[in-house]
């Protein structure tokens, strides 16, 4: 059986490295292909539809 | 998307982490319209904020073994990659233990509210997030006394000025 991978960062120097990363991966999102970009908005459009009728819980 | 927050609950259920709250551009839209956004933005509360290292290995781990894996320094489920972010100062910290719930897909899920959505976005301070807050304000999602208060509370009056003088 292939072994699971670890995550690559286990331990942060601090909560901005998490914001750099957050920002790398940003930058590599924007080269990809726009065919992947599209279906990257398409899953957030249906996201979003979604989140806007959740209705709110009063506890 | 039900998947994703059934996951994030059982972290609670199994105590992985005391609680969460659902923040970013995810968070923004249970109230207003789109964002363009990449990732899921989980928020949790840690116990010593002050140490120089934050451990995420258990919480990756456990997610790990029930399969959900790894994508750089997030976590991967039903196709979404999940960001886990421990709060980071008393701004977060506070938005995550007031946060509210919303039923999504008949799962139960803590969201901030937005003022603090606001708050937090008028201190990250992007231009992309000072839109966001306009648009709260601007359809109505938040009290613009509501904010202040948060301003006041957090000093954030620099911010603040900076945003107003902007509009």
């Amino acid at each position: 059986m292939a072994e699971i991978p670890k995550p690559d960062v286990k331990i942060y120097p601090d909560v901005s490295e998490i914001f750099r990363a957050k920002e790398r991966r940003r930058k590599e999102l924007a080269k990809l292909p726009i065919e992947e970009k599209l279906a990257m908005a398409e899953k957030l459009r249906d996201a979003a539809k979604l989140l806007r009728n959740s209705k709110r819980i009063e506890k | 998307m039900k998947e994703i927050f059934q996951v994030i609950n059982e972290l609670v259920a199994d105590k992985v982490i005391d609680t969460y709250a659902v923040g970013g551009a995810i968070a923004a839209h249970f109230y207003i319209g789109a964002f363009a956004t990449f990732d899921i933005d989980i928020f949790f509360p840690v116990a010593a904020r002050s140490t120089s290292l934050l451990d995420l290995g258990p919480l990756y781990e456990h997610l790990r073994l029930k399969g959900y894996l790894p994508k750089g320094e997030m976590i991967q489920i039903a196709g979404w990659d999940i960001q886990f972010l421990p709060t980071f100062d008393d701004l977060t910290d506070e938005a995550v233990q007031n946060a509210v719930y919303f039923d999504v897909d008949g799962e139960q899920v803590r969201v901030m509210k937005a003022k603090y959505l606001v708050a937090i976005a008028l201190k990250t301070g992007r231009s992309k997030d000072l839109a966001r807050v306009n648009m709260f304000l601007d359809e109505g999602k938040v009290n613009k006394e509501s904010v202040e208060q948060l301003v006041k509370k957090f000093g954030l009056e620099t911010q603040w000025q900076k945003y107003q003088n902007l509009t």
